[in-house]
């Protein structure tokens, strides 16, 4: 097991490198660059060249990248380019609004998918089933922008709760305004996650219930619920534990086009503004640590799955 | 007892009209710049916030465009029209206490034309090459001696570039949090969110500003802002309010919608050294296929004016060229078949737009679909982000054709410059424009700039579709909101809440 572990962590840090590879190489063949974005069209070559010296750019890309590696190593993720902050600081900022929003998301994805999606496949066929397949075809397919406005329009417009429209100027300062201002993007992104969770929960327990080994514990005349809780569920949850590791993932990502409606700076919002001011630096440490919880969630589901499930081993 | 009645009339229009002091409000803008000191980073939106709000400089525009004084209360152009004395307003203060002093112009001005920018830090030097030298004889007056007459001088001190600061401010602090002499101090920047202005309880100008608070909110998303107004999280649109929007907003009473003419002229620009658009048949021939007053009804609801120059109606001599070169499609398609383009051997090329831009772009998509309605011409549309078209079209002028609102007053030289984007290299006109910036008089800098004008529109230099609006909406309880648009700024110093 501990072997194993070491291993694996060895592979998670090569990812990452290549992913800081992969980014860097990328931003270098996209047109346009960080000192045009601060200074605009208006700007003379002049302004350009001075800028860039004072940001280093005039430095060559291998030469950037390594200065940008060493740094990462002794633990310094830089200077932003466009705000002229510490890296790190201002991504531990905009993680404490952007993590709350993915947890709670999560959180709640899972408490409406497992119990509807248990419900849909006992219920398989039948109305309920058809209910809940239609609900959660629906929450796969409504762009989540749209999905977000409405619930403006509805909660907020319309109904008047007293909820803010985007994160409340002054942040943190206000907790109960923070808080509330995370409701709506909590509830589009999480209903946007348990419809995709739903089916395959659903699926997962379908599959299960039809195995062999279901229909011997119901012929020995154990009662619905000892089969379903002791015997079914502990098997289709092995899928769900994994899906819901990557899911994590995707919703880090998913977050932009929520922050983007619901005006809140947190990650997602500063990857885009890092990736539209050219912000190097800023691009390569938020694809970092976005890259560093896929690869740590990876890790752990692996870790649950051997406690999970007893025929794997870890030599 | 008739004088009886007009003073009671006073004194009721009085009471309806008492400006209240105090209170807070949240202005939405739509990017967030990356600092806060227009000598040293540019955008449109730094200015927004801070131009007359929080710095200031010697003259400023004000919402009707007009050039007035700001921190000179006075000043004498001499008849050689080569030396501007200044007189200094007495007693004013920066916002950190210290006193604002001739020797702050005089420091900031040779900062502002010292060509080595590594070194100074400041923009666009060019601006300020035709100073031969600047004087204080006295603490309360700057004179400013120039090499040749530049009619242009005292639009360019009530340029952004051209705002003032203390002399002592490191310029590392100074771009994050600008120190100025303006009604409002510049509180606090929260990254991603806001900007935060404060009362300047010590501006020299009695009983403002009326407002405690203001507040700058970035969204970039037209749909968040306008629930963001609906809710209440908002007050003021300040602008690129959707047309659409304008239109529900409008017929709420709850909601003000404003709607003027600025000077962010939407040109549609040819590439005009390179075939097909270095031939006038082929510009005239683009501009005679585009139906602006279509563009204005269709694309932007009605909002917007036409023009047909480089310059907009409230500009210091504009001449109404809206209707030359109109819409007249067989025309078009004559000029086009005598540069050699018919139906079966088209013109093909492609049109660039930048998605930042909600007007241009639509405006920029419904020209694309006039032309290929045409017949001989085949567009295509190329969408990239704004950091890109700065860098292909901007910078590289490696296009055909493209489309970006020109935000900046004044900015008709630009066609003067033969290294700009829209490589026009036109001799005469470079001719004119220095006859306009060197005229010994108002009347024939006014005689110059009209005949460069002209000029644009007779060659086709590009297609001027209009004059994009300033259209926004604030919540009725904004009082005294600036009716005009002809300023760098979002000018709040007179705004106060009901």
């Amino acid at each position: 097991m501990f072997a194993y572990t070491v291993r694996r962590l060895g592979f998670a840090l090569v990812t990452l490198w290549l992913a800081t590879l992969l980014v860097f190489g990328a931003l270098l063949l996209i047109p346009g660059n960080p000192a045009q974005a601060i200074l605009g069209i208006e700007a003379t070559p002049a302004d350009l060249e001075a800028l860039e010296a004072r940001l280093g750019l005039d430095k060559p890309p291998a030469e950037r990248y390594l200065n940008w590696l060493g740094g990462v190593l002794r633990g310094d993720l830089g200077q932003s380019i466009r705000y002229e902050r510490p890296i790190s600081e201002l991504i531990v900022t905009r993680l404490g609004i952007t993590l709350p929003i993915v947890v709670a998301s999560l959180l709640l994805a899972t408490l409406l998918a497992v119990p509807l999606g248990i419900l849909a496949a006992r219920r398989a066929g039948t109305w309920v089933d058809v209910a809940v397949s239609t609900g959660s075809l629906l929450g796969i397919v409504l762009p989540s922008f749209w999905v977000g406005l409405m619930f403006i329009y509805i909660f907020i417009v319309w109904l008047k709760l007293p909820l803010p429209t985007s994160f409340p100027i002054g942040g943190w300062e206000n907790p109960e305004r923070a808080l509330a201002a995370l409701v709506l993007p909590v509830l589009t992104v999480g209903l946007a996650s348990a419809s995709f969770l739903v089916r395959l929960v659903r699926g997962s327990v379908l599959e299960v219930l039809h195995q062999d080994y279901i229909r011997t514990a119901r012929a020995k005349g154990l009662s619905e619920r000892v089969v379903l809780y002791k015997h079914a569920l502990r098997n289709a949850a092995l899928p769900v534990v994994t899906v819901l590791g990557l899911e994590f993932a995707s919703l880090l990502i998913a977050t932009v086009v929520v922050e983007t409606v619901f005006g809140i700076p947190g990650l997602g919002s500063l990857s885009l503004t890092a990736i539209s001011a050219r912000d190097y630096p800023l691009v390569q440490g938020v694809v970092l640590v976005i890259a560093a919880f896929i690869v740590l969630m990876n890790l752990l589901v692996d870790l649950l799955y051997a406690l999970l499930d007893p025929r794997v081993s870890y030599g | 007892m008739k004088r009886w009645l007009l003073v009671g009339l006073l004194a009721l229009c009085g009471l309806g009209l008492a400006q209240q002091r105090g209170g807070a409000i949240t202005i939405a803008i739509q990017t967030e710049p990356a600092a806060w000191d227009p000598t040293q980073v540019a955008g449109a939106d730094i200015s927004r916030v801070v131009y007359d709000n929080v710095l200031q400089g010697l003259v400023k525009r004000n919402p009707k465009g007009e050039i007035v004084p700001s921190l000179a209360s006075r000043w004498t152009v001499s008849n050689s029209g080569l030396t501007y004395t200044f007189t200094l307003r007495q007693g004013v203060k920066f916002h950190d206490g210290s006193d604002f002093t001739a020797q702050d112009v005089l420091a900031k001005f040779n900062r502002a034309r010292n060509p080595d920018t590594r070194a100074s830090g400041h923009l666009r030097p060019d601006l300020y090459r035709d100073i031969a030298n600047i004087t204080s004889p006295n603490p309360n007056t700057v004179v400013f001696s120039l090499r040749q007459p530049n009619n242009d001088f005292l639009f360019i001190l009530s340029r952004p570039e051209s705002l003032i600061g203390p002399r002592q401010r490191p310029l590392a602090e100074q771009r994050v949090q600008p120190i100025g002499t303006g009604p409002f101090r510049f509180a606090g920047w929260e990254r991603g969110v806001a900007v935060r202005l404060e009362r300047n309880p010590n501006y020299y100008v009695q009983g403002l500003p009326y407002l405690d608070r203001v507040n700058f909110r970035f969204l970039g998303d037209g749909d968040a802002q306008l629930a963001g107004l609906r809710a209440g999280d908002l007050d003021v649109i300040a602008y690129s309010l959707l047309p659409e929007n304008a239109v529900v907003l409008s017929r709420d009473s709850n909601f003000k919608v404003f709607s003027g003419s600025a000077t962010a002229e939407a040109v549609a620009g040819f590439n005009n050294s390179r075939p097909p658009f270095n031939d006038v048949r082929v510009r005239r021939a683009i501009t005679l296929a585009t139906n602006k007053d279509e563009l204005i009804q269709g694309a932007m609801l009605g909002y917007g004016t036409k023009i047909g120059s480089m310059r907009s109606p409230g500009e210091a001599c504009y001449v109404d060229l809206s209707n030359f070169n109109a819409y007249n499609p067989d025309e078009a398609r004559r000029l086009l078949a005598e540069a050699g383009f018919t139906n079966q051997n088209p013109l093909r090329f492609t049109f660039n737009l930048a998605a930042e831009f909600p007007y241009e772009r639509r405006i920029g998509e419904a020209m694309v679909a006039q032309l290929n309605k045409l017949g001989p011409l085949q567009v295509t549309i190329q969408v990239t982000d704004f950091n890109t078209w700065i860098q292909r079209v901007f910078s590289q002028a490696d296009y055909a054709m493209t489309i970006i609102g020109h935000v900046e007053a004044n900015d008709i030289g630009n066609y003067a410059n033969p290294r700009y984007y829209w490589r026009y290299n036109s001799p005469r006109f470079q001719q004119l424009f220095t006859q306009y910036l060197r005229a010994p008089n108002q009347t024939k800098a006014c005689e110059a700039l009209a005949a460069a004008q002209r000029l644009l529109a007779e060659d086709a230099a590009g297609v001027w579709t209009m004059t994009l609006p300033a259209l926004g909406a604030y919540r009725a309880r904004i009082q005294n909101w600036p009716d005009g648009f002809l300023t760098p700024a979002i000018s709040v110093a007179e705004v106060w809440v009901r």
